[in-house]
């Protein structure tokens, strides 16, 4: 069952220099109890397409289509008020850097407590003792409940943030690459507590990332993102074992397996300016089964197995299937 | 060009005969910070930020450094090319002590050790164009023929995967990858023995990442270089290096071949190090 709808969602950003197609035409499903991971590089409308959800844009930019369904509702309609009473209860949100997001002239009490007043007017006492145990449930020693995010660490405090997040029980968290500040150890800690609140709490989860390692730990179901355009949508194994977009192919193909030393085969290029998005398949530009149709059609997605869709004109052709299987591992 | 010579030139350490020859060596370097903390500053206290390490570096090879943040693997690399004085110890290259160098001496060995950053964008002049900043060392170690030095530039920007006509633009006009791949062409331009790379490629996004981690790879052997490799990433370390060392709190934990450490960690810490990074491979999943 879907949870969330999110359907050719356009949300572009009006600069002085002329408009950045930041996600341009964007569809995905998260359902019930999963971990959706939204896979891209920089630039790629990850982070867009989650703050789109939220009603979160800020001018210059500007949602100008597509809808966001919230178990069956369009959150597009709401009223910003209406808005308020979603964010933080049914949808919350972790981000990158906690340090910029946690407010430095409160102590962690209070601002976890916060969310819990305002969305589900406990009282003070009440939410204090709830504070409580979210603290140890995300292993925060209680008299941490007074101090000031610049007394804690980096991983510490984005436990603070999880804590925050998961005040007033949501059913659906958005992670925004939540552990590219943190060190590998602080950051298998922190996937840690947080895939077991997820399971404990039935919640559903988006989890942006830009690290394909953290995908094949953590993510159900995968989106791989490119210049605002979705390239593949599949399962995680699908993902790995059976990529069908060339630019998929190339990012695994790109990195470097802990596990055993391979060959690198790099995507050629570099990542294509929004304003003037390349023409056609917007990764033509870049490659190295592009032919001359690339250049002039926007490749629809189109499901090559059971939920395994590739918006790639050439999605079931040999060389890519062979790319997929054989200059990998 | 020929390589310039120290005053304190040994024939018979480089002689050329062996080729594990140590090219760098590293012995009991020490390097603390104070640091003020507590109420108003009354507490003085020292960061050991390298302490004690001993680490040789052998001509042609790389030698991987890797540790969490703050464990002292920039503090090191800064020490090596004197970006910062070490409290104790002794840094030999080609068998000459270089932390008692001056002067022209000092300027010598700055020709033989370059350094790449992490952040392109940080370590280029935005208000030099590309062509100067690289031409900057030529024109400092005495190459003043305007002619001859755009040519050396030109050179240097094909050989890094760059145009020519790339000479006159300014470092805002680049991609991240592309001022990474300026930066590598600036360090280049001496014909270094050796350099020190501190996390050259984790500020890139992946598929640039792989472009420069191979350009890296090429340019070694082009060049004859050695490497020290600063990163967190146990992947790109395992990709890229011939030998590594495992730095924790100021000090060197393990050290040794890469697929040995890999595949046969010892200290506790290089396990953990090891068993924390997410493996590309849904099946052996942890969480």
């Amino acid at each position: 069952m879907n949870i969330l709808e999110v359907a050719g969602l356009k949300t572009y950003f009006f600069t002085r220099r002329g408009t950045v197609l930041a996600v341009d035409d964007v569809s995905f499903d998260l359902r019930k109890g999963e971990v959706l991971c939204l896979v891209g590089e920089s630039g790629s409308g990850k982070t867009v397409s989650a703050l789109s959800i939220l009603g979160l844009v800020d001018s210059p930019g500007r949602i100008i289509g597509g809808e966001v369904m919230l178990d069956g509702e369009d959150l597009r309609q709401y009223t910003p008020r209406q808005l308020r009473h979603i964010r933080g209860k049914r949808i919350a949100m972790i981000f990158q850097d906690p340090k910029e997001s946690l407010n430095p002239v409160l102590t962690i009490g209070e601002q976890i407590m916060e969310p819990m007043k305002v969305h589900l007017n406990l009282s003070d006492k009440g939410a204090k003792e709830k504070t409580l145990l979210l603290l140890e449930r995300v292993g925060i020693p209680k008299e941490r409940l007074f101090s000031y995010p610049h007394e804690l660490s980096g991983g510490m405090n984005q436990r603070v943030m999880i804590a925050m997040a998961l005040a007033c029980d949501p059913e659906i968290l958005i992670a925004d690459e939540p552990t590219s500040a943190l060190d590998v150890t602080t950051q298998a800690l922190f996937l840690k507590v947080l895939m077991d609140l997820k399971k404990e709490r039935g919640m559903s989860m988006i989890f942006i990332t830009h690290d394909l390692g953290i995908v094949a730990e953590i993510a159900d179901r995968v989106v791989v993102l490119y210049a605002g355009r979705v390239m593949e949508k599949a399962s995680v194994w699908q993902i790995f074992e059976n990529p069908r977009h060339p630019y998929t192919i190339g990012l695994l193909n790109s990195l470097p397996d802990i596990v055993k030393k391979k060959k690198l085969i790099p995507i050629a290029g570099q990542i294509p300016g929004l304003i003037n998005p390349p023409s056609g398949c917007v990764f033509h530009t870049r490659c190295r089964f592009a032919q001359d149709i690339c250049y002039r059609v926007v490749p629809p997605e189109e499901e090559v197995e059971d939920g395994h869709f590739s918006a790639c004109l050439f999605r079931g052709s040999a060389d890519i299937i062979k790319a997929s299987q054989g200059e990998r591992i | 060009m020929p390589f310039p010579r120290f005053c304190g030139y040994n024939k018979s350490i480089t002689g050329g005969e062996d080729l594990s020859e140590k090219l760098l060596e590293i012995r009991k370097l020490k390097k603390y910070y104070p640091v003020q903390t507590g109420f108003l500053s009354r507490h003085s206290d020292i960061i050991k930020a390298v302490d004690c390490i001993s680490l040789d570096i052998n001509e042609g090879e790389t030698v991987g450094l890797v540790g969490e943040s703050g464990c002292g693997k920039t503090t090191l690399g800064k020490v090596i090319i004197r970006l910062e004085e070490p409290a104790e110890g002794e840094v030999l290259f080609k068998g000459m002590n270089i932390l008692s160098l001056k002067g022209g001496e000092m300027k010598k060995y700055r020709r033989e050790v370059q350094m790449i950053f992490q952040d392109p964008s940080a370590s280029l002049d935005p208000r030099m164009t590309v062509g100067n900043s690289i031409g900057e060392a030529l024109l400092i170690h005495g190459m003043e023929d305007e002619r001859k030095r755009m040519k050396r530039v030109e050179e240097l920007l094909n050989e890094v995967g760059l145009e020519a006509g790339d000479y006159s633009r300014y470092p805002h006009e680049f991609s991240g990858g592309q001022k990474q791949r300026i930066g590598i062409a600036r360090a280049l331009a001496l014909r270094p023995k050796l350099i020190i790379a501190d996390e050259p490629v984790s500020a890139l996004d992946i598929s640039v990442q792989a472009q420069i981690l191979n350009l890296l790879t090429e340019l070694k052997e082009e060049y004859k270089m050695s490497y020290l490799f600063i990163a967190h990433n146990m992947a790109v370390i395992r990709y890229l290096c011939d030998r590594v060392a495992v730095m924790k709190a100021g000090k060197i934990v393990e050290e040794g071949e890469v697929e040995e450490i890999f595949e046969k960690p010892k200290h506790p810490y290089t396990k953990a190090l090891l068993e924390a990074a997410p493996v590309l491979n849904p099946h052996v999943r942890r969480l």
